[in-house]
């Protein structure tokens, strides 16, 4: 029996880290990992997963890991492999899959708790960049749940040896989550804050967008996807429109080629009209917009006044930002329901509001004119329209016929199926023909009450298009799709589609239980909309109104920060005190320095090593200083162990380990 | 008497047990060459009033250690040789009736002895085996309704083959425990084996052998041992091990109260020969593997053997 071994007999006997600890370390890699993985190119997850995998069967099989030969190409085969398919190293993307290559090649070498605490370290970092690539809600709820799981990773691979039971971690890493939860909020509120949200980094491009378009096709559709993607969120000061009212102004349409209507070049301020007097009925908001990618801003008709920073109005009333809208931005507007827009005082834009292509649409073009003869003007002519649309066999479907060349003509006279896209370019097209400046007006039509949250919510399927036409040098806003599918303005796009829905009644109706559900869902995601993510300088300053400051600097809030951060962390030092484990007395005090002197002269003690051992270990690698250290080991040890307190000649021992300076260990 | 006591342990007269300690281990070591720990442990368990098991193969002194231990600590020997067919009363002994007095007398077996060799213990069936062990935690036999008390004091230092041999009953977990420590004794180093190789035969160096110490100072020593200091840092560290013991997902049933006892029991002894007057972590670390070692089982013994348990939870627990 022997019971002394060497500390290199040990080393070899026990495996440095066990099973358990490395399928945490894979566990809470694969956790912070997964945010990334399905963005990135196919290689990356097959290569993290294949290396994992790899090192969970080593270690069960006990495998030897390979060797530094093995290890260096591969690291540089992975960074070469970012490199070549992202043709750069910074950036979300590529940051991302670097990182994860890397962390996976760390498992490789996981040899001592300093690896492990570095593969940790990462997994932290590469949950904070999965908040760069999605804000939601419930996204904050996964990497919450991720930074718990790491910190229990944290927790179990710092032991020496063995995992505890999974749930005793977790609680473990909760109490520590729980502890930092005072300085993050700390930190979050006074944090000095940067106009818009500081992770605003530039998102993958080319991504498909739902909604709006500068540009519309009737033609060209033959199915419109309903999508109940949120376009905007609205809550209004005092009570709501009705919803018949609610015609939210986005990008209007102004060149028509016979097909396709576009957006007429954003003009230049100096062209901007003078604004119309205010009249009508007044209605204040609040109106946050999810990222669409462009410069467009929604507006309730008519827009008086607004307060995003950086948007003007252009002189078809549209609200134009300097900047695509690629991040959730939310804006006050105050609009003036039944004031009439101004015509444009300059003829050519006059002009170009009746054009239709020569030789397009030609049936169109005869009926107009045959049509406009027999009215007495313009404005019993538009009305004729309108009725003629009423009372024709007109269907409204979101699976329309395809449309050729002349697509009006197939769709007045042949097939008469279609959107509210088909009706306004009809309309539109009619009210030229006859010389009546006509423009399309694309946005989105009423929307869905949010009782719970007292808002609105308008989805991509709200989206609408409808007619402004020119009269008596005043726009007036006509929308056919009223006059076909009048449920549609009135109850909503799902009345149009479904009757059903009225009834109220049903699973999939508006008042059943699931859309309760959705409703509540969407009103906590509002709150965290406006509370967390869209906390800028705004809000900041807002909230640090209440306490009494005003407008404070950044360096104010940099100076409160520090002051209020070393303020919590006495009171978590004093509570600690008086209410944690008792203090260290000074002889363990004097046993510590002992020993951060004697790691400096040899080596540092290992945890499980006892005083004597330590000593003569000590005592074999500095002979010089032997007679020194055996003296402060001895004193300590009777000390320590071998009687009651003793106050005075613990303070001796103190003075005599103070004095103990060795110099550093000869090379 | 008992301030006496306490000095021996604390007080100028602590150097008095070591220098017993080490005269034994002197004596001893002659004929167990190269040994010096395990004649110590041994010795360290009889004064804890232990019992020792000592595991091994034949043939590495194991009967020849307990031998010469009896006769250097001054005391009776008797060696029972545990067989397959053996009976209880072949080891406590057997009433018989005597026909002039017409009544039962008891007839006292090997047991009652001061220091009792169990020679290869796993041989003998578990019925045997028992009635040993029953003496051994009572101190005391009982037959026919009537107890006899064992001599005071009284040990038992039992062999045992290692189990996988044939003809063996391997000792249930809960007799294991019953011994205050286990130890191997292994082969001798190269260098002492050429040394016993050419010298005499240990057998009749046994006869020059002289006693350190009467059975009254084994006593004495025994006593004194429950006044080496117990310092709060050194339970600290006990609880800590015993702990891990239990918590460690790789064992399977930890360290009971009474191995906790024991253990500290045989620290306390071992700190004394050492001349310390209180247990020092290293006490305690040297004396868990022969403490803990037989009463520790890991779940999946494939490549734990009894110093690897001890050496893995030594490793894993930091000393405060």
């Amino acid at each position: 029996m022997t019971t002394q071994h060497t500390a290199a007999d040990r080393r070899t006997e026990t495996p440095d880290e066990s099973t358990g600890q490395l399928l945490w370390l894979v566990f809470a890699v694969l956790v912070a990992g997964s945010p990334h993985l399905l963005d990135l190119h196919p290689w990356v997850p097959v290569t993290v997963l294949a290396i994992t995998g790899w090192r969970i069967i080593a270690a069960l099989k006990r495998w030897r890991l390979p060797s530094i030969w093995i290890r260096a190409p591969l690291t540089l085969l992975g960074f070469l492999g970012v490199l070549f398919s992202y043709r750069q190293i910074s950036g979300l993307g590529a940051g991302s899959a670097l990182l994860l290559i890397m962390v996976s090649m760390k498992l490789l070498e996981t040899r001592g708790h300093r690896d492990r605490a570095v593969v940790v370290f990462i997994c932290y970092f590469l949950l904070f960049a999965a908040f760069l690539r999605e804000q939601a809600i419930w996204s904050a709820g996964y990497l919450m749940a991720g930074v718990l799981i790491t910190t229990a990773a944290l927790y179990q691979t710092a032991r020496v040896g063995t995992v505890v039971p999974a749930p005793r971690a977790m609680q473990m890493a909760f109490r520590l989550v729980l502890q930092a939860l005072p300085l993050m909020l700390l930190l979050f509120f006074l944090f000095p804050r940067v106009p818009g949200p500081f992770w605003s980094l530039p998102t993958a491009s080319g991504r498909a967008t739902a909604g709006l378009t500068n540009e519309m096709t009737p033609g060209d559709i033959t199915e419109l996807a309903r999508s109940n993607q949120v376009a905007f969120r609205v809550r209004f000061d005092d009570a709501a429109p009705a919803p018949a009212e609610l015609y939210w102004r986005g990008p209007v349409l102004t060149n028509f080629n016979g097909r396709t209507w576009t957006m007429q070049a954003v003009e230049a301020r100096s062209e901007l009209l003078e604004r119309a007097p205010a009249a009508g009925a007044a209605y204040d908001y609040e109106l946050t917009l999810e990222p669409h990618r462009r410069r467009w801003l929604l507006a309730l008709e008519t827009p008086a006044t607004w307060t995003a920073r950086f948007a003007t109005l252009s002189s078809a009333y549209q609200l134009v930002n300097t900047t695509p809208v690629d991040r959730r931005m939310s804006y006050r507007g105050r609009s003036y329901l039944g004031q009439s827009l101004p015509a444009p005082s300059n003829g050519y834009q006059r002009a170009r509001m009746r054009i239709i292509p020569a030789g397009t649409n030609p049936r169109s073009a005869a009926f107009a004119r045959d049509l406009r003869a027999r009215s007495t003007d313009d404005r019993a002519y538009l009305n004729r329209i309108w009725m003629h649309f009423r009372q024709q066999a007109f269907y409204y479907t979101l699976t329309p016929p395809l449309l050729g060349t002349h697509s009006v003509d197939e769709f007045l006279f042949d097939t008469r199926r279609g959107f509210c896209g088909h009706f306004a370019s009809a309309f539109a097209l009619l009210a030229r023909a006859a010389g009546i400046p006509a423009r399309i007006v694309t946005g989105y039509q009423g929307g869905e009450k949010n009782p719970l949250g007292n808002y609105w919510i308008v989805r991509q399927s709200d989206a609408h298009a409808w007619v402004e036409v020119l009269l008596d040098d005043q726009w007036v806003r006509y929308d056919p799709t009223a006059a076909v599918a009048p449920e549609r303005i009135e109850f909503g796009f799902d009345a149009a589609m479904d009757p059903r829905a009225l009834s109220g009644s049903g699973l999939l109706g508006r008042h059943s239980i699931l859309n309760r559900l959705a409703l509540s869902w969407d009103a906590v995601n509002a709150g965290w909309n406006r509370w967390v993510l869209s906390f800028g300088p705004d809000a900041q300053a807002t909230m640090m109104s209440f306490v009494g400051i005003r407008n404070p600097s950044s360096r104010y809030l940099v100076v409160a920060m520090a002051i209020s951060i070393t303020i919590l962390l006495v009171i978590i030092g004093l509570l600690q005190r008086y209410f944690g484990h008792p203090r260290q007395d000074a002889l363990q005090i004097g046993y510590q320095k002992l020993c951060a002197r004697a790691a400096r002269a040899g080596r540092a003690r290992r945890p499980n090593e006892a005083p004597e051992e330590y000593c003569a270990a000590l005592c074999i690698l500095r002979p010089d200083l032997a007679t020194d250290i055996r003296r402060l080991f001895e004193s300590y040890v009777r000390l320590r162990y071998d009687g009651p307190v003793d106050t005075h000649r613990t303070r001796e021992f103190g003075r005599a380990v103070r004095r103990f300076r060795p110099r550093s260990a000869p090379t | 008497m008992t301030d006496g006591l306490a000095q021996i342990a604390n007080g100028d007269r602590r150097g008095q047990a070591k220098g017993l300690a080490d005269q034994v281990t002197d004596q001893v070591g002659q004929i167990i060459l190269g040994k010096v720990t395990e004649i110590k442990l041994a010795f360290a368990c009889l004064l804890a009033r232990g019992h020792l098991l000592i595991e091994d193969v034949p043939g590495v002194g194991k009967t020849l250690l307990a031998r010469s231990l009896a006769i250097a600590l001054g005391l009776d020997y008797r060696r029972i040789q545990f067989t397959s067919d053996m009976l209880p009363a072949d080891i406590i002994g057997v009433s018989v009736f005597e026909q002039n007095t017409a009544q039962f007398r008891f007839h006292k077996g090997p047991l009652f002895t001061e220091l009792v060799l169990a020679d290869e213990i796993n041989r003998a069936t578990p019925k045997a085996q028992s009635a040993l062990l029953e003496a051994m935690g009572e101190q005391q036999v009982t037959v026919d309704g009537q107890t006899y008390a064992l001599p005071n004091p009284f040990f038992v230092i039992a062999t045992q083959n290692p189990t996988h041999q044939i003809g063996t009953f391997p000792l249930p977990e809960s007799q294991l425990d019953r011994f205050l420590m286990r130890i191997r004794l292994g082969y001798p180093p190269e260098a002492l084996e050429r040394i016993l190789l050419s010298g005499d035969d240990r057998r009749d160096m046994l006869d020059d052998l002289t006693p350190v110490l009467a059975s009254r100072d084994l006593l004495e020593l025994q006593a004194a041992a429950k006044h080496v200091h117990i310092s709060a840092a050194i339970l600290d560290y006990t609880q800590a091990l015993i702990r891990f013991t239990r918590e460690s997902p790789e064992l399977e049933v930890g360290l009971s109260p009474r191995g906790a006892v024991d253990l500290i029991a045989a620290a306390r002894c071992w700190a004394m020969i050492n001349g310390h007057a209180g247990v020092h972590p290293e006490d305690i670390k040297v004396v868990f593997g022969p403490v803990a070692g037989h009463r520790l089982q890991t779940r999946h013994d494939a490549h734990h053997t009894a110093p690897n348990i001890a050496a893995f939870v030594l490793d894993a627990v930091p000393v405060p």
